[in-house]
């Protein structure tokens, strides 16, 4: 090979991987990096309809963080995460671990918990709502009939907060597939001479789980929790299928990420829009960083 | 037989016991986690088949002995069967982009020395994890300058660089599993770069790139923000915002939205069982949007 082969492959080799790079970039570039940067200009300007106003510096930030119904939402995403997160991941725990019991049957259970990752999160709120309507929902009956009568016609979305326990379970049971099968592969990481050692021992069940399989698992649970944390605060969709009218009744089960939609689209103020999207960035770019250095920490 | 013998004889007998009652407790929260996990998917179909009489009683009824499909038909010779058209039309379109371009890229990061490799490798993770509620807004305003709203390339795009980052690390994934002597061999004996790629990665890499591709699938038939926000004509409707039509000042018709919500979950639960075995390996990559 000439010399100048070499150098011409050499420039190959750079230049290609760029290319095949090249698609993915500009579309990514495209469709989410400048828009972003977009949102944070808007952010500092009068919305006008969805066109760019005057420049209002921080006014629109100020605005967000001293009104009430932002507070309130602000504080309802915080919760709504805090219980969806939690309460996903302690029921995914619980599962994944009978599903590890090696009872007869477990593979079938399997494939059974799997399942509602397959129902499109749409079909799954209506269904919740109407599992949970007031006159002819199959849970106030079941409630009733184990004599709670409190709830023979309850109204789950007249008020807010019972609104928010229905859309929270709702979430929580499309959320408890993924995290069972991932637990259910890290317990399976875990030495089954140890776990035998410790029973002749004489180790109750429960110190087992917690003296020697959660911190085996404990780099996946990490992950698990912030990944699904990072979900959590950006849920949409089963809020705004399930409340009537979108948030409500009168605001009470409004979200950040609900409140930043109307605010855009339904009150055409792209200015406070794009400061609430900041606002939801800026959480999740703290959690965000957070989950990068942890997971360089597990690689390390 | 002395007496310490039967005295561990029983103490055995007590812990088998306890064992079995264990073992029963067991087996019953886990028919509970079947039921959990199956009666949504069984009342929703049960409620699109049920007459409507049936639908409104104050005891629920568990069984039909009077299954209609009515609904189905109405349903899909009406506005819903165009919008199953055009959910299929955005998603097979994003599906097939993000596959494409996530291939060549990670082809591209996985053959290849690239400085700062796991910079962009970690760059595409974070930029998956920025909400589409973030970039909804420009992106309206974009389009409606450039004329794509109300259109299915606009959908598409959008969906594409939400499904792409996954994609490129489910292929990679698979990619840095086939032994790079195979390709250098055909590099040796005269195939281009191209061809290596065609026919003797992509073979090898085919199941990660069938599970990408219904991993992009199923992201952007689920998707409801960005495509109700882009596509507000009736007859380009997606079916997550058709969804909503269901449901008025006056109530909601239960029989019709159980009936499109089997529709469009249907295809989804397809997919599940034939990919059932894949589910790790996407859980394994951590970032499945769900």
């Amino acid at each position: 090979m000439t010399v100048e082969a070499v150098s011409r492959r050499r420039w190959q080799l750079k230049v290609i991987p760029w290319l095949l790079m090249a698609p993915t970039m500009v579309s990514i570039a495209l469709v989410i990096g400048y828009p972003f940067v977009r949102t944070f200009w808007l952010s500092l300007h009068e919305g006008r309809g969805l066109r760019t106003g005057a420049w209002v510096g921080l006014d629109n930030y100020i605005e967000m963080v001293t009104d009430g119904l932002t507070q309130a939402a602000f504080v309802r995403t915080v919760a709504l995460t805090a219980v969806t997160v939690i309460g996903s991941m302690v029921a995914a725990l619980l599962i994944a671990l009978v599903l590890n019991s090696g009872l007869p049957g477990m593979k079938l259970l399997t494939i059974l918990v799997v399942l509602p990752w397959a129902m499109p999160r749409v079909s799954a709120a209506i269904l919740w709502k109407w599992a949970f309507d007031s006159q002819y929902g199959v849970v106030n009956w079941l409630l009733s009939a184990f004599g709670l009568d409190m709830f023979d016609g309850y109204g789950w979305f007249n008020s807010g907060t019972s609104a928010l326990v229905v859309v929270a379970v709702a979430i929580i049971w499309a959320k408890i597939p993924f995290l069972a099968i991932a637990m259910l592969a890290a317990l399976k990481s875990v030495p089954g001479d140890i776990v035998e050692a410790a029973r002749l021992d004489g180790a109750s069940a429960f110190t087992v789980l917690l003296r020697i399989k959660l911190p085996v698992m404990r780099p996946v649970m990490v992950v698990l929790f912030v990944l699904a944390t990072i979900q959590a605060f950006q849920a949409f969709d089963h809020i705004y299928v399930m409340t009537v009218p979108p948030g409500g009744p009168n605001h009470s089960t409004e979200i950040l990420s609900l409140l930043t939609y109307l605010e855009a689209f339904a009150f055409l103020d792209a200015g406070m829009g794009s400061a609430l999207a900041m606002l939801t960035f800026a959480v999740l770019a703290v959690v965000t960083a957070l989950y990068v250095r942890l997971q360089r920490e597990e690689t390390r | 037989m002395s007496a310490v013998d039967s005295r561990r004889h029983a103490g055995r007998r007590a812990q088998f016991a306890k064992r079995a009652v264990g073992r029963g407790l067991l087996g019953l929260v886990a028919v509970g986690i079947g039921l959990v996990s199956v009666f949504p998917f069984y009342w929703m179909i049960l409620t699109s088949i049920k007459p409507e009489s049936e639908i409104f009683t104050v005891t629920p009824r568990f069984w039909t002995f009077d299954p209609t499909l009515s609904r189905y038909t109405v349903l899909l010779n009406g506005a819903i069967g165009r919008q199953v058209l055009n959910s299929a039309i955005v998603a097979a379109g994003a599906t097939i982009c993000a596959v494409l371009m996530g291939m060549l890229a990670a082809y591209a990061l996985s053959r290849f020395a690239m400085p700062a490799k796991s910079v962009i490798a970690v760059a595409l993770l974070v930029v998956q994890m920025l909400p589409a509620i973030v970039v909804v807004i420009p992106l309206f305003t974009a389009y409606r300058r450039v004329g794509l709203l109300n259109t299915y390339a606009g959908v598409i795009i959008a969906h594409t660089a939400l499904a792409l980052a996954l994609s490129v690390w489910l292929i990679r994934g698979f990619l840095s599993g086939i032994p790079t002597d195979l390709d250098e061999a055909a590099l040796v004996d005269g195939a281009n770069r191209f061809q290596a790629l065609v026919y003797i990665i992509f073979p090898l890499a085919l199941p990660g790139v069938a599970v990408s591709a219904i991993f992009a699938f199923i992201t952007s038939w689920n998707e409801l923000l960005l495509a109700m926000t882009f596509l507000q004509q009736e007859s380009m409707k997606t079916l997550p915002g058709a969804l909503q039509q269901f449901t008025s000042q006056n109530g909601t018709d239960w029989g019709g939205t159980m009936t499109a919500s089997t529709i469009f979950a249907l295809p989804v639960m397809i997919f599940f069982v034939l990919i059932r075995r894949y589910l790790a390996s996407g859980a394994a990559v951590g970032a499945v949007k769900g």
